[in-house]
């Protein structure tokens, strides 16, 4: 076997004990790898109706099938379980060493059970795993629980993955940091770690990584590393995705002060040129990236003097405009925050917006937030909300629990404004001025995701009108999803999604060079689509309806006020047409479940036994 | 007949300025825009504009005014039409 080990690490936290699943190469074809095998273990290993943050929820990480080799761009890592924000199938990933350490250390996954008595960290050293106190490390800020663990393995070399104190007080968006400054946000598996008392993962492993033909995927790597070096991959280099703020805010559609505007009028103040002007230090690179994109930016001077981080646009749409904030050095003082923490700057964002909007719309008072005053533009006060989330202080404690429960909770028509799609906070485009993607968050299996759905690229680049909605947009949107679970599974980052002429035969080949395995175009594109129903087929399991793929009242009530996207309101009734659309290309139901014919054509027929209509 | 071209990434790095005016023909197509584009700018050539055919570097692509995508170069603006330089990608 090349590049898979055959090999998945089950731990249970509870009992201290471990056992390996050895597993074939039909197996590991089936599945590949990153998000789609992660997926595919919680799905084994999660039972119906088991609680997010209890002991029988299965955290599973999984490497990529290229981590570790020379593919560029290839050594990411996806990591699921059922997500303690919606209640359904929480999928995530993230880059760097940690990802191939996992296989150099002998796994292609690992699936972690239980609960510790104690808090504790995992040390995976080749084939010896040991239970460690991580008592010493509660409390810690996730770049000191990697410094600590270190520290006391006294080598440089370990590779970490950690919670945050959010995690550990169980913010329901903490997420799952690695390597300094790389997040597995999203969903809440940072709170996961937390519930079992898990501090951390750490690697150290020495086993090598062999691939299958390392000739000719030699010269297939070089030729793609030179084409990620090159125009297609510039925007992100120099800029990196901060760029797509004056895109957006141009197109109107990017979402400012909770989305009650498309457009941000200091738009130019927060844009990814001025931080690249005032800003930036430096681009960082993932291990085996030839692009590059991590902004790294500080603060100098000042209130915030000191302050420093990574800024991507999602983080940078969500605590600018979304907060109504104008004064960069208070976002990056925020992101920082957050990523110290270990909170996912995207629902945070979301979450502060929706608690500004209540304080001003006089839902929530003064009193409320412990004498802040948090109008949208305050950084001080956003930063002082981060502060109580992330430690579950006062209205922090409400705030942890994101817009969905909040607003549950508060009442007061603030559900009117929580803006989510089965709990998790919306993404960075507003969906009023991009109707393909509005469908595509509202049946997102695990809510609105820009990463999941590339479905606004059909909109901004006009392969259709982004300002109405038709029957063909379910088309669109299933065709967009399994595009980007290509790069989720295999897994590659989407940054170099411009360097391939013919996605699917290109990446078809980089896998058979690499495993040996033979996949064909077509092998790749049924995987994909058997990827994404194996992720509704577990939200099925969890109780999903077709009430869930719904999106908030503001997008079909409230029309976008001004700019280039004006008027725009996502219709029920298109919002209804189009969902319809998308389970027909799907070939589910009309209610949305899907058929037991259908999962035995993709080759789940296990799947279909227990659940298939 | 004259345009705005408003720049956005790469465009407005090269160029340093956030919109320009072009004066075309009349009956110029969108690719006389980006040959008029690249005479005041020749540094678009290469990383922007592939220099034998005057084709856009992907990604960028032209909007008119935020409200609608070119289909091709060979479209012929309006006068006093404004257009976007623009792209846009995410998704790590």
């Amino acid at each position: 076997m090349y590049a898979y080990t055959g090999k998945i690490l089950h731990v249970d936290l509870t009992s201290q004990k471990t056992h390996q699943q050895w597993v074939d190469e039909d197996f590991l074809k089936t599945y590949i790898g990153g998000v789609g095998l992660a997926t595919r273990l919680v799905y084994d290993n999660t039972p119906a109706g088991a609680d997010p943050l209890g002991p029988d929820n299965a955290l599973c990480f999984a490497a990529s099938a290229f981590a570790g080799t020379i593919v560029p761009v290839g050594t990411k890592y996806g990591v699921a379980a059922k997500s303690p924000l919606t209640g359904f199938i929480g999928d995530c990933l993230s880059s760097s060493y940690f990802a191939h350490m996992i296989k150099h250390a002998g796994y292609d996954a690992l699936v972690i059970k239980g609960k510790a008595d104690k808090p504790t960290y995992l040390f995976i050293d080749d084939d010896i795993v040991q239970f460690r106190d991580a008592s010493g490390l509660w409390g810690l800020e996730t770049w000191q629980t990697e410094e600590a663990i270190r520290a006391e393995l006294g080598d440089e070399t370990v590779r970490v993955a950690s919670t945050g104190p959010a995690g550990e007080k169980l913010v329901l968006y903490a997420n799952i940091t690695n390597d300094r400054q790389r997040q597995a946000g999203r969903t809440g598996l940072g709170a996961v770690m937390g519930a079992k008392n898990l501090k951390a993962v750490a690697l150290r492993g020495s086993k090598p990584i062999e691939v299958a033909n390392p000739e000719e995927l030699s010269r297939l790597c070089f030729e793609l590393a030179q084409r990620a070096q090159g125009t297609a991959t510039e925007k992100y280099r120099i800029l990196g995705t901060p760029s797509n703020i004056l895109t957006l805010n141009r197109l109107g559609v990017l979402p400012t002060r909770n989305f009650q505007q498309g457009v941000f009028e200091a738009a130019e103040r927060i844009s990814g040129e001025y931080m690249h002007e005032h800003y930036t230090e430096k681009a960082v690179a993932c291990a085996g990236c030839p692009i590059a994109c991590e902004q790294n930016v500080a603060v100098r001077e000042g209130l915030y003097g000191g302050a420093r981080t990574s800024i991507d646009y999602e983080s940078l749409y969500a605590n600018g405009p979304n907060c109504g904030m104008d004064y960069f050095p208070g976002i990056i003082r925020a992101i920082e925050l957050c990523d110290r923490y270990g909170i996912d700057t995207m629902s945070t964002g979301v979450v502060v917006a929706w608690a500004m909007e209540c304080f001003e719309k006089g839902i929530l008072s003064e009193a409320d937030f412990d004498g802040l005053e948090p109008h949208f533009g305050n950084h001080q006060a956003a930063t002082a909300l981060i502060e109580k989330i992330a430690h579950r202080e006062g209205i922090g404690d409400l705030l942890a629990w994101g817009v969905k429960r909040a607003s549950e909770e508060v009442g007061q028509g603030s559900d009117h404004f929580a803006m989510h799609v089965k709990g998790l906070e919306m993404s960075g485009y507003d969906p009023r001025g991009l109707q393909t993607f509005a469908l595509g968050c509202a049946v997102g299996t695990r809510g609105p995701c820009h990463n999941r759905s590339l479905a606004y690229e059909a909109d901004i680049r006009g392969e259709v009108d982004r300002f109405t909605a038709d029957q063909g947009r379910g088309k669109v949107a299933k065709e967009k999803e399994e595009f980007a679970a290509v790069f989720d599974t295999l897994m590659l980052c989407k940054f170099i999604r411009g360097c391939f002429t013919d996605l699917y035969p290109e990446v078809a080949r980089l896998y058979t060079l690499t495993t040996g395995i033979e996949m064909t175009a077509e092998e790749l594109e049924l995987t994909m689509e058997r990827i994404c129903n194996l992720k509704k087929a577990f939200n099925i399991r969890q109780g999903w309806t077709k009430a869930d793929d719904w999106l908030p009242p503001r997008f079909l009530k409230d029309p976008i006020p001004a700019g280039a996207s004006k008027g725009c309101v996502v219709k029920p009734e298109d919002l209804q047409m189009m969902i319809e659309s998308y389970y027909e290309a799907r070939g589910w139901t009309a209610e949305g479940f899907i058929p037991k014919e259908k999962l035995v054509q993709l080759g789940m027929a296990d799947i279909a036994e227990e659940m298939g209509c | 007949m004259q345009l705005t071209v408003e720049l956005f990434g790469l465009a407005r790095r090269l160029s340093g300025e956030k919109e320009v005016m072009v004066e075309v023909s009349d009956e110029a197509t969108l690719r006389n825009v980006v040959v008029a584009l690249t005479r005041r700018f020749p540094t678009f050539l290469g990383p922007l504009v592939v220099p034998e055919t005057y084709e856009l570097v992907e990604p960028y692509f032209f909007n008119y005014d935020g409200r609608r995508v070119s289909k091709s170069l060979e479209e012929k603006p309006k006068e006093d039409d404004r257009l976007l330089l623009l792209f846009t990608e995410a998704g790590g």
